[in-house]
């Protein structure tokens, strides 16, 4: 039976990376005496499919697991057995039968908060990054894998909403998240670094809130 | 919990994990409930001390008293510690987020020599006075315990108390009395001279160390009514019904030994003559295979780890392991669970062994022959011969494995280059039986990894009167050995000069190294074992700041009568025991291990007289 599970990833878990992640599931689901499906081969291993790695440090308040059980297990059994098994921090919230494949996924739903020093500040601080990305065109630099590379990545910002919270300035956004093109909001954050005046915050916490299919509607 | 200053510096280090806690398994207390804080400090970082299992079964024990919460604490990598002090952190305990310094007692557990001067920077990190003199106040108490508290001299300026032996017992009575004390309100002295009543506990000022003119020591004395002529290590004589956890902390990130340890014996039957390990932990005591197979369910049931790994000192000496084996596997099969045999001994190695062990999943073996010509090994008494150890590769290799890790010193007493170039011959002919072997791997060719440390010698064994070899003699046979282990199929690594140097020092150290160490320490070393913050440059001119001769410690033989700066510690082996495995050693003569002949060595008066073999 396969079951996708829905995880909250945050407070002491939004320091662990997507490599223990997986290591972090394994144990808990032996713990939890659910019997998943292995691989086969020389090194069998659960069969554990995670939605994109969320960077150190982010939350994930709907961050997804897909995994195959065999007997069958109900899914509130399933939720309620592997809050216990995980630690403070990796909370599964519920499951469900997989809707769309995993690699439908196309955008994630980012909220970012910006506390900066006072509100005076929050509110010039909004204004410049209002306005950064308000334009046609931004090139960035982009690290990948294969080295540096400018990319624009206005067409990878699907939307994005700014608005002010006392000292805090809060950012709506939903980047691009597939396989072929996905933009970290950590480039965002580097370019109000560059390019906004006033931008010392003096925390960031940046959560993602879930995913959207190509057609904009959320992911399931 | 994770501090609010600590959350604003975390993204900017690595590994920011480390600093959070949270883990599954960690215990939170209510601290108005608690009547004793214990910061059990490991001084290096989380991953080295969430792989060790003497921290794991005290901290479960310790925080099974409803009065007593035992917390974790780390030396935080270079990063983190720059923040925090540019910051203002103090070193924090990982369950509660709250500064070491509200501690009553902060324990370290001393590992290798070369951890001291992150006790140091862990201490000056907490706000901790450095020198004991200077810490007033019951508390906060500092304690030192592990293998190297049997000669904590150099830190002797700085500790209050060292706990000599197992701490499951003695653990509890001191975290006792300080409760006692502490609620009657009594003064550090008044505690510290009722602590040193307890058997184990050891309060360094309470003796006064007097030095000959040649710098060696002339005398040491209680200078305290309380204080024992001597005092002796303590240790757990039913070891089958001794406490052991049934949950272990899960880290979160990977540490160094990610798995269930299961620790079957403590001791060891062997009397390798350059092993401290094996003189400090004797007599041998064994836990029954049953409870060894129940415990290791349990913890596998609350840690979700699908590895367990047997620890001791030499695995395959444990006399019951085919039903241990045997016990495990009836369930661990099953249940997709890897069973791990470390050092294990060639001598005892079955084919039966090899095939069962890699029934789940195929690692890699290692071997320690520790020298590379037969005498050589007589003198250390590593009873295996060059026939066993073929043997071994034999087994090993049509069993399916195509590399082989070997383990040597150099630098050992009456060590001739001719024993150094044994190493090699050894390596390749390991290599030759694997061309040989007939259900070899045949895609695979075999490899050979040749490990050479450097000898040197320790507190309580055989060759604590030995001197070490310089570093010229150390470069010289490490030179020699590169020119005769040129091979694809030999991969040489040797320990860093320098640092077996300084470890040296430390070793056999007294107590005017703890200049030398706070010196250093302002010098700014730490993690002196992590090549890349080693700062040997320092400590030698520390060294000579403090007017003191690192030869003096090191290549100097010691006097057949000489006092040693641990002459009033006692780990319940003679120093007529050791002086005779010595002469042996200079005849090339082997001596039984203690299931073939009781040597008497001294260690039996621990156990009422009688080992259980």
């Amino acid at each position: 039976m396969k079951i996708r599970l829905f995880f909250e990833k945050s407070d002491e878990g939004r320091y662990i990376s997507h490599l223990d992640l997986n290591r972090m599931f394994m144990r808990a689901l032996k713990r939890a005496q659910i019997d998943v499906v292995y691989t086969q081969g020389f090194n069998p291993h659960p069969y554990l499919v995670f939605s994109p790695p969320l960077s150190l440090g982010y939350i994930g308040t709907r961050e997804i697991l897909d995994l195959s059980v065999e007997p069958d297990i109900d899914y509130d059994e399933l939720v309620r057995r592997l809050r216990t098994a995980l630690p403070n921090g990796i909370r599964p919230t519920d499951a469900a039968e997989p809707v769309k494949k995993l690699g439908d996924i196309a955008f994630a739903r980012y909220h970012i908060d910006l506390l900066m020093r006072d509100e005076a500040a929050a509110g010039v601080c909004r204004e410049g990054i209002k306005k950064l990305f308000s334009s046609k065109e931004l090139v960035l630099t982009k690290r990948t894998k294969r080295g540096e590379a400018e990319v624009d990545v206005m067409p990878l910002i699907r939307s994005m909403k700014t608005g002010k919270r006392g000292n805090t300035v809060t950012l709506d956004c939903v980047l691009a998240c597939s396989p072929s093109m996905s933009l970290n909001p950590e480039l965002l954050l580097t370019a109000a670094d560059d390019w906004v005046e006033g931008y010392e915050p003096q925390l960031v916490t940046v959560e993602r809130r879930g995913f959207l299919d190509a057609e904009g509607k959320d992911f399931a | 919990m994770i501090r609010k200053d600590v959350e604003r510096i975390l993204l900017r280090v690595q590994k920011p994990a480390r600093y959070v806690g949270g883990e599954l398994g960690c215990v939170i207390k209510d601290v108005s409930q608690v009547e004793v804080r214990f910061a059990f400090c490991f001084p290096d970082t989380y991953e080295i001390g969430m792989s060790h299992l003497g921290m794991k079964i005290l901290y479960s024990l310790q925080n099974s008293l409803p009065y007593v919460w035992c917390e974790r604490v780390f030396a935080p990598w270079v990063d983190m510690e720059a923040l925090m002090r540019e910051n203002g952190i103090p070193l924090y305990a990982l369950e509660s987020g709250d500064a070491v310094s509200e501690f009553d007692i902060v324990g370290f557990t001393l590992q290798y020599e070369l951890s001291y001067s992150n006790v140091l920077n862990m201490l000056e990190l907490a706000g901790i006075p450095l020198l004991a003199r200077d810490r007033t106040a019951l508390s906060p108490l500092v304690v030192v315990g592990g293998p190297c508290a049997f000669n904590c001299e150099p830190l002797s300026d700085f500790i209050d108390i060292a706990i000599l032996g197992e701490g499951e017992e003695v653990n509890l009575k001191l975290i006792e009395l300080y409760r006692e004390y502490k609620k009657k309100g009594a003064s550090k002295e008044e505690f510290l001279r009722a602590a040193a009543h307890i058997p184990g506990i050891y309060v360094p000022a309470f003796y006064d160390v007097e030095y000959n003119a040649d710098g060696t020591v002339k005398s040491i004395a209680p200078n305290c009514p309380d204080a024992p002529e001597r005092v002796e290590k303590v240790i757990i004589e039913d070891i089958d019904r001794v406490y052991y956890p049934d949950t272990f902390v899960v880290p979160n990130i990977e540490v160094v030994h990610d798995r269930v340890m299961l620790e079957i014996f403590r001791g060891c039957i062997r009397g390798c003559r350059f092993c401290q390990a094996g003189m400090i932990y004797r007599p041998v005591r064994e836990k029954a295979p049953q409870t060894l197979c129940e415990a290791a369910k349990k913890l596998v049931r609350s840690s979700g780890y699908d590895e367990i790994s047997l620890s001791s000192l030499s695995s395959s000496d444990y006399s019951r392991l085919p039903e241990l084996v045997e016990g495990l596997l009836s369930w661990t099969e099953k249940e997709k669970v890897n069973l791990a045999l470390p050092s294990l001994r060639v001598d005892n190695f079955s084919s039966e062994l090899v095939q069962r062990i890699q029934k789940v999943r195929k690692s890699g073996l290692t071997f320690a022959p520790e020298a590379g010509t037969q005498r050589m090994r007589d003198v250390i008494n590593k009873n295996v011969t060059h026939e066993e150890l073929m043997n071994t590769a034999k087994t090993a290799f049509n069993g399916g494995f195509s590399s082989m890790k070997l383990y040597f010193m150099i630098g050992l007493p009456t060590e001739t280059m001719e024993d150094v170039e044994g190493i090699a011959s050894l390596a390749f002919d390991v290599l030759r039986v694997y061309s040989q072997c007939e259900n070899r791997n045949k895609k695979q060719p075999a490899s050979v990894t040749v490990s050479v440390s450097s000898f040197i010698p320790k507190p309580f064994t055989p060759f604590q009167w030995e001197a070490q070899n310089t570093r010229e003699q150390i470069l010289e046979k490490q030179a020699a050995l590169r020119e005769c282990t040129r091979s694809r199929r030999i991969s040489l690594s040797w320990h860093d000069v320098n640092t077996s140097y300084l470890e040296g020092v430390f070793a056999r150290g007294d107590r005017r190294l703890g200049a030398v160490l706070l010196a250093a320490h302002k010098k700014g070393c730490r993690f002196d074992s992590w090549e890349e913050q080693f700062r040997f440059d320092a400590y030698m001119e520390a060294m000579e700041e403090c007017g003191l001769d690192p030869a003096f410690y090191t290549s100097r033989e010691r006097g057949e009568d000489e006092i040693f700066p641990w002459e009033h510690i006692s780990v319940g082996v003679s120093r007529e025991f050791l002086r005779r495995e010595r002469d042996r050693a200079y005849n090339s003569q082997t001596s039984p291990n203690c299931r073939e002949k009781c040597l008497g060595c001294g260690a039996a008066r621990l156990v009422g007289g009688r080992c259980e073999l």
